[in-house]
């Protein structure tokens, strides 16, 4: 049982950082219709400005852990979502009246300049940090096993719940986040009401790449390294995290997040690690079989 | 002094397109502050298209639209509706995702106005249309027609517009329905000196309501006059009130 709880807890943090991601992929989703392709290498770019933030800090004298991180966080966000507004405008807008898979094709063209662009100037090794957060708590020991709940999981899981309870009350409450549904459901129409659709739709961006640039963050933490191949790997989980939970859906993005976390997991704990991803990908075809439009999804057809 | 100038909307020799196919041909349209001005004319003519093109969508190819004698013809949509022109628009369009109050803020959100004023168009689109206070906390898409007709308009009423476009307002709609919808657009302009476009297939309905009307043909106006008076004219009867009212 406490070996259970142990890989509940791992599930959960990895969970976390997939969920992170996948809001940004159901967000996009939702307002242009598209999969942003790029969206895995703009987390990419998240850890590596969180590793060159931190480094920065710490070489001018700063040693406070929660003031360097929470540093770290704010100009991570920042810069990675400056990444996430100039890809829209330069490779998905010119396409937004062109046929359906313009906007797609491109994606994937910027995911690669974004991975190679990484590879150039930051080289092709993994970048290891040494452990930035130490220490945790035990919270059951049986003799043979014991639970432990480290402090830098702690952190990831706070930061995220922090976030989410942000996002959460800007889409459901403020007039930004009603201009996002709006344009969601019917841009003419929140254009007729006055709402600037291309404003909207490049802040839908940016606040995407600002979560993927703390799961970049929280990446950096939890595994202590980055490199410029970590998005492609982890934007394929997100976004199946963003399909299993029901793509367009950003309740079903977080659940699909968890979900694909403690399946991999569980998984690796209780059969092999080698077959993890087959494992997450099976369950994704196996909920689609049963349930096309994914876990929280709606159908597309709707009463007008 | 030409009629542009003391009208608050006025079109001239407006052309728009999809495409190829041109559906407006050069129209010329006016209305004046504090008038009700029916447009009618047969499925296709291009009234929706009008109405659109006011937003820019289509775009004007050729001609002018001047708001209270502003050049608003290559505005984008969203500062049109900033300027306080409102629509209606054809399908009604509410978000079906969204509440009714949620819908009604969107409408506020168009034009900037003090909680005191909000809460006052609030109120008076509650007294107008009754319904949509006992369905405030329901989502859009689950109302029956006629209440998410009485949203629409509703909603574009929370601008607080200085001109109302509706198009279409009784589409679909029980007769019981229709006459309370027209009945509240009647005491808009009486009450609150609203200035009204309305674009309509129920001839009837519309012209008896209107100041003035107007008569499209394949992107064309052909007749213009008092509505009363556009009623009383066989070629109207003929063609929109007796035998093609369902056609």
């Amino acid at each position: 049982m406490d070996y259970f709880f142990q890989q509940l807890i791992n599930g959960l943090v990895l969970g976390s950082i997939y969920g992170l991601i996948a809001i940004g992929y159901t967000m996009v989703y939702g307002i242009v219709g598209m999969i942003n392709f790029a969206h895995g290498d703009i987390f990419m770019i998240g850890g590596f400005i969180a590793l060159i933030t931190f480094l920065i800090l710490v070489s001018i004298g700063l040693t406070f852990i929660p003031v360097i991180l929470l540093l770290v966080l704010l100009v991570a966000m920042a810069v990675t979502a400056l990444y996430g507004w100039t890809v829209e405008r330069i490779a998905y807008r010119p396409l937004r009246q062109s046929f359906r898979l313009a906007p797609m094709l491109s994606a994937i063209g910027m995911s690669f300049v974004l991975s190679n662009f990484a590879q150039v100037s930051q080289g092709a090794r993994v970048k290891p940090v040494p452990p930035i957060i130490t220490g945790g708590y035990t919270l059951h020991d049986s003799g043979n096993f014991a639970v432990q709940l480290s402090n830098v999981q702690i952190v990831v899981v706070v930061t995220t719940v922090v976030l989410l309870a942000a996002f959460t009350y800007i889409v459901s409450r403020t007039r930004f986040g009603r201009d996002m549904r709006a344009c969601e459901q019917d841009q003419t129409m929140a254009a007729l009401l006055g709402v600037d659709v291309d404003r909207t739709i490049s802040m839908t961006f940016v606040i995407g790449a600002a979560l993927a640039a703390v799961a970049g963050m929280m990446y950096l933490l939890y595994y202590g390294l980055v490199d410029f191949f970590m998005g492609f790997i982890a934007g394929i989980k997100a976004f199946t995290a963003a399909v299993l939970g029901g793509i367009g859906s950003l309740p079903g993005a977080m659940l699909g997040g968890l979900a694909i976390g403690l399946i991999e997991t569980f998984w690796s704990a209780y059969f092999s690690v080698e077959y993890k991803d087959v494992a997450a990908f099976s369950i994704l075809i196996i909920v689609l079989i049963f349930m096309p439009t994914g876990l929280l999804g709606r159908p597309e057809v709707e009463k007008v | 002094m030409s009629a542009a100038a003391t009208s608050l909307l006025a079109i001239r020799g407006l052309r728009a397109a999809y495409g190829k196919i041109e559906a407006l041909k050069g129209v010329d349209l006016d209305i004046k502050s504090g008038e009700i001005v029916a447009l009618i004319g047969a499925n296709g003519a291009g009234k929706s298209t009008l109405m659109m093109s006011i937003f820019g969508r289509p775009r004007a190819r050729a001609g002018h639209i001047l708001f209270d004698g502003q050049d608003i013809t290559a505005l984008p949509a969203h500062q049109v509706a900033r300027l306080r022109i409102a629509q209606s628009p054809e399908g009604r369009r509410i978000f079906p995702r969204m509440t009714v109050a949620e819908n009604l803020q969107m409408g506020a959100d168009a034009t900037p106005g003090s909680d005191a004023e909000r809460a006052a168009s609030l109120e008076r689109v509650l007294k107008l249309f009754p319904r949509l206070d006992e369905r405030m906390t329901q989502r859009g898409g689950t109302l029956s027609g006629g209440e998410q007709q009485m949203l629409a308009i509703g909603r574009a009423l929370m601008s607080r517009p200085r001109l109302l476009l509706l198009d279409e307002p009784s589409l679909g709609l029980a007769p019981l329905i229709t006459r309370q919808i027209f009945s509240a657009i009647r005491t808009l302009n009486r009450e609150d000196h609203l200035t009204v476009l309305i674009v309509e297939q129920n001839a009837n309905h519309a012209l008896r309501l209107a100041h003035r009307g107007y008569v499209m043909v394949n992107g064309l106006i052909t007749m213009s006059g008092p509505g009363m008076e556009l009623l009383q004219r066989p070629e109207i009867r003929a063609a929109y009130l007796e035998g093609g009212r369902h056609g």
